[in-house]
């Protein structure tokens, strides 16, 4: 358990970590908060010739609001530990700190980034998780080359994404769904508001879950579903993002019958096997129980907008 | 009646059964402790270890070439190469039908489990050394594998050892009375196949050992994370065809050792094997990887039981058929056999059965060796024999501690000693029984259980009770051949000229508290305070011989050597004291701090000064008085052991949609003799808690169908954290028992053995009884099918 011998850089700036990664890939690694790559490391799983260190980089771990577009934005360096704390992300989005809650331990979160889980792309961790379901993006930049890219583009497979050897995420910009022009300072209650549900199935707190379902949904005056996002943790080779399941919620009132067949539609949706700690047929049980109870605790919820700014 | 408000003299003057607090706790608390990672020593080496990743394999060739190569590398060995200069390790067993086989300390010829250790590279750091495990070549011809209990018994099935036909290292039979004609009269006959699975101790220090040889003098200095120093001693010297006296083998502090770290291990006679070869230091800390592969596992057992009762639930006869799965080798000192025939012998229980019979077997498998792992066949035997209990309870329609109440021992059956051989010599066995339904509120469980139900919760209680034999002595220990395990402990007990003691023991702690403990009872007999004496164990040098510290046996055991050596010391104090007073010696007593004249307890004389003229600093000594103040002491405890008791109960909620389990909560009512410390008792009963829950709900190690292990990290392989477990109750009786010094029973495995039966009992109780549960750990997907096939006719939901 000692990594094997590696070449490491640690850059001072964004434009000298760049031009280590060109320079070295795609023989390269980006070393983040270190929560995954170090024991993969240490197992020898990856065995990369150079680390280029961002822990030295400045300008990365801000967390700032763009009320034009209504999202939280992140850089990659961001500790899990300070958004989950962050009064903005708090105020902004509390289902974003409390799926936070659920990333490994405290201790994990203290040196976990926001970036480095994004770019790791466990499709059973929150992070993930949290793009799908707000349409989010993160910032892909290498030398000579600036792109965005959506969860959807971005997440590929088992720990795999579209960021190439020589790119580095560098930011990430998390959608939060607002009812139309209002600002949460005013304390009245909104009821067009956005609520959310969020339920983790995990063996012990802490552990990558065996499946986790997030929703947004916005109910009117009438009592009707308007809105409504619907993502999976654990359900597939990349979080999934259940639209089915979401335009079969809306136009009605939320019901048991109705949560039900978004379920059953959300289960549909994921391509789950078999692995130590889950069947794919207790998996799926999982994820439609999930779904349903989400989705009741949104509604439940009541006041407690998703959108707090 | 007045009240009394102070303890009388006898009980404020004792340290013995006072919370004290423990000695050790400063250094471990403040991070000043040291193990053996810190133990560091010039021109020193560090090995790392190539491992099979096949389960079963010939080895065609081995290639150390590229390895040697590399800079830093200084040297490498293979099987044979190592078996040049040490033999493989060969545990004897006194059983009819067990078969020796040899446990390579590198593989020859083939490998047998994954992560079997094939080659070693010795080099200036570890990092390097395991850049050369990188470079090393091996050949390897796969071989079909064998890894469960079934697989191995199947006839077509791969021998893992062509000298085990059917791959089994035993196959014993026993009857005890009459089974068949005691099962005439039953009116209830209930049985059950219960599987445990297979256990990892993962102590937070995995294991180590640091070799010097000292060329000069032959001799070998072995430090190691282990609990049985002597043990470890007795089998090097084998290993290494070196006496005994020229080996020394200590620990520093032990981080944990739960039966992981009472074998003997390959990697230790090699470390010391290269050693003397290369007349270097050579260290080896295993690292968590290593561990989880190639340390021991344990209780991985399948138990098929039958028990028959008339028409009152009163037990009539027990038939058990057990088989362990002993894994790739025969593990030193224990072998399979030690979990195999413990389990045979305490599955009778808490109970009286005068007609038992058995089958017990070991099977061989190419998985890790199975060794001991706390409370070491007691926690599958409690399960199934709990379990199969409340099945009976179910089948005659009686609550489940209705039938418990008829069939425990009771106060007018001690002493008991079982047709197998355990000594029930005292305890409250019914009274802790009942204790635990008062505490438990047990009849308003049930009306609040009833309206849970109708609001769609599933909460469920559970008990198990058991009885905890502990601390054997040698006679009992001698037809089993394990001559490397003495059975006794030794102590000794030195004052130095300033009054202040040492205590010697053969004890070797990995964290219980025997620096507090030993010291609690040395201070008691000698009259001097706590602070004023140290214990030192964990090495052979400093150490009487001794056994160590493993079966529940360091209270009692070494416990008991310690009270007699210090006795020693106590009544060469007394013919001081009576000289120095000028008394005669029946006319003077010890007290706190002093001794003193029974006719005028005014005229004293202390302690230290005793000390002091006793190593002749100043003052006259009594003719024939011996110098110094120093006594040796063994004590071998009771022949058949003592038995502590329990009842554990559990109060579980089960979500049926998803199976998860959770513990709401979890009473323990333990009788373990007199208690030296109650707040180290509770800490015992209180990690083995934790770990019986593990084993109820979370830990499993798991194999592939390949013999591949798949969750050999913490990531995977689920220790209960504090947010998985509630607070734990803990009710203490104290009946000491009446076959030890002091009156001490076990208590180190108890609180491990209670959880896996009490939470399956629990489980089956909230789902109303209609699905029965046999397999541990209760994983949640495994609750879920349950829930599922119990609810075609009767639905649970």
């Amino acid at each position: 358990m000692k990594p094997p011998p590696f070449k490491y850089i640690a850059p001072r700036s964004l434009d000298e970590a760049l031009a280590a990664l060109r320079e070295c890939s795609p023989d390269a690694k980006v070393l983040a908060g270190g929560q995954s790559l170090v024991p993969l490391l240490n197992f020898r799983l990856v065995q990369p010739s150079v680390l280029v260190d961002l822990n030295g980089v400045s300008g990365l771990d801000s967390i700032t609001w763009d009320p034009e577009r209504s999202e939280l934005v992140f850089g990659a360096m961001v500790r899990q530990a300070d958004a989950e704390r962050s009064p903005l992300v708090r105020g902004a989005c509390p289902l974003f700190a409390e799926a936070l809650r659920h990333v490994g331990h405290r201790a994990i979160r203290n040196r976990g980034t926001i970036g480095g889980s994004l770019a790791h792309a466990d499709p059973s961790a929150e992070l993930p998780l949290l793009l799908a379901l707000l349409d989010g993006r993160v910032r892909l930049l290498s030398v000579g080359r600036d792109r965005w890219l959506g969860a959807r583009d971005f997440f590929v497979s088992y720990l795999t994404t579209a960021l190439r050897p020589d790119e580095i995420l560098v930011e990430a910009r998390f959608r939060v769904p607002c009812a139309t022009g209002r600002t949460a300072s005013t304390g009245v209650p909104r009821p067009e508001a956005y609520r959310w549900g969020f339920m983790e199935f995990s063996r012990r707190a802490g552990d990558f879950a065996l499946a986790a379902v997030a929703t947004v949904l916005r109910i009117d005056r009438a009592g009707m579903i308007q809105d409504a996002a619907i993502a999976v943790a654990g359900g597939g080779p990349t979080p999934v993002r259940a639209s089915r399941a979401e335009q079969t919620l809306v136009g009605y009132p939320p019901s048991t019958h109705l949560f039900a067949e978004a379920a059953h539609l959300v289960v549909a949706a994921c391509e789950v096997e078999d692995d130590i700690h889950a069947s794919a047929e207790y998996r799926r049980e999982l994820i439609g129980v999930l779904v349903e109870r989400a989705l009741n605790q949104a509604v439940a919820h009541g006041s407690a907008d998703v959108c707090g700014v | 009646m007045a009240r009394v408000t102070v303890p009388p003299a006898s009980v404020r003057e004792t340290f013995v059964g006072r919370s004290v607090q423990r000695k050790e706790d400063s250094r471990f608390l403040t991070g000043a402790a040291r193990y053996l990672g810190d133990v560091s020593l010039p021109r020193m080496l560090h090995v790392a270890f190539v491992r099979s990743p096949y389960a079963h394999a010939r080895v065609r060739s081995v290639s150390l070439e590229a390895a040697l190569g590399l800079r830093g590398v200084v040297a490498a060995y293979t099987g044979p190469q190592i078996h040049a200069l040490a033999r493989p390790i060969r545990t004897p067993f006194g059983a009819a039908s067990y078969r020796e086989t040899d446990y390579p300390l590198l593989a020859v010829e083939k490998v047998r489990f994954a992560g079997e250790p094939v080659a070693v590279i010795v080099a200036e750091s570890r990092y390097v050394a395991e850049d050369g495990v990188g470079l090393v070549r091996v050949d390897y011809e796969p071989l079909d594998p064998v890894v469960s209990i079934d697989s191995a018994i199947a006839p077509s099935a791969p021998l893992v050892h062509a000298e085990l036909p059917g791959n089994l290292y035993c196959d014993e039979r026993q009857e005890y009375g009459d089974v068949d004609t005691a099962k005439a009269r039953a009116a209830y006959v209930v049985e059950g196949t219960f599987r445990s699975q297979r256990s990892a101790a993962v102590p937070l220090e995995c294991r180590g050992a640091l070799a010097r040889y000292d060329a000069g003098t032959g001799r070998l200095t072995l430090w190691t994370s282990t609990q049985l120093p002597h043990v470890v001693r007795y089998g090097l010297a084998e290993c290494l065809g070196m006496p005994e006296d020229q080996i020394h083998v200590l620990s520093p502090d032990v981080g944990g050792g739960f039966g992981n770290k009472a074998s003997l291990a390959p990697e230790q006679v090699v470390v010391s094997a290269i050693a003397r070869d290369l007349q270097r230091p050579i260290k080896w800390i295993e690292d968590r990887l290593e561990n989880f592969l190639a340390s021991s596992h344990g209780q991985e057992e399948r138990i098929w039981l039958r028990l028959s009762a008339d028409i009152h639930g009163q037990f009539l006869a027990l038939e058990a058929d057990i088989i362990v799965n002993g894994g790739a080798y025969s593990i030193f000192p224990d072998t399979p056999l030690n979990e195999l025939l413990n389990c045979a012998g305490c599955i009778v229980g808490p109970y009286k059965f005068a007609h038992y019979r058995y089958r017990a077997r070991a099977v061989a498998t190419t998985t890790c060796p199975h060794g001991p792992y706390r409370g070491v066949a007691r926690p599958p035997a409690n399960f199934a024999l709990e379990r199969l209990v409340n099945i009976l309870a179910a089948r005659m329609r009686v609550d489940p501690i209705d039938v418990r109440r008829r069939n425990l021992l009771s106060a007018e059956d001690f002493p008991y000693r079982t047709v197998t051989g355990l000594e029930r010599d005292s305890g409250n066995y019914r009274e802790a029984l009942e204790l635990a339904v008062q505490r438990l509120g047990y009849a308003e469980f049930r009306a609040r259980q009833a309206e849970w139900r109708a609001q769609g919760r599933y909460v469920g209680v559970g008990v198990a009770c058991f009885a905890e034999e502990c601390a054997v002595g040698t006679v009992k220990r001698q037809p089993r051949k394990l001559y490397s395990i003495a059975g006794y402990d030794g102590a000794r007990v030195r004052v130095d000229p300033h009054g202040r003691a040492i205590v010697f023991s053969s004890a070797a702690g990995s964290g219980q508290g025997h620096e507090t403990t030993l010291a609690q009872l040395a201070a008691d007999e000698l009259g001097i305070p706590l602070e004023d004496i140290t214990v030192r164990s964990n090495d052979t040098e400093v150490a009487p011989y001794g056994m160590g510290s493993t079966g529940s046996r360091t209270a009692v055991s070494s416990g008991g050597a310690v009270v007699l050596a210090a006795r020693k010391i106590r009544e060469q104090l007394l013919l001081l004291g009576a000289h120095v007073l000028n008394e005669s010696r029946d006319n003077v007593a010890i007290r706190p701090g002093s001794v003193y004249s029974l006719r005028d307890p005014s005229r004293s004389v202390s302690i230290q000064r005793l000390a002091w003229v006793a190593h002749r600093k100043e003052g006259t000594i009594p003719p024939g008085f011996e110098p110094g103040l120093e006594a040796v002491a063994f004590y071998d405890p009771p022949a058949y052991g003592v038995s502590s008791n329990a009842v554990h109960a559990a109060i579980v909620e089960v979500d049926p949609r998803t199976g998860r389990v959770t513990l709401l909560r979890y009473l323990v009512v333990e009788d373990t003799g007199r208690m030296i410390n109650p707040t180290i008792v509770e800490g015992q009963v209180k990690g083995g808690v934790a770990q019986g829950v593990g084993k109820a709900l979370f830990e499993e190690v798991l194999y592939d169908e390949t013999g591949q292990l798949v969750n050999a990290s913490f990531m995977d392989f689920l220790v209960p954290t504090a947010r998985e477990l509630c607070r734990i109750e803990v009710e203490h009786m104290e009946t000491p028992s009446p076959l030890t010094l002091g009156g001490m029973k076990g208590c180190a495995e108890g609180g491990i053995i209670g959880g896996p039966a009490a939470i399956g009992n629990a489980i089956v109780d909230a789902l109303q009884g209609r699905a029965e549960v046999y397999e541990l750990p209760f994983t949640p997907e495994k609750v879920w099918k349950l829930v599922r096939r119990a609810t075609p006719d009767s639905p649970v939901l």
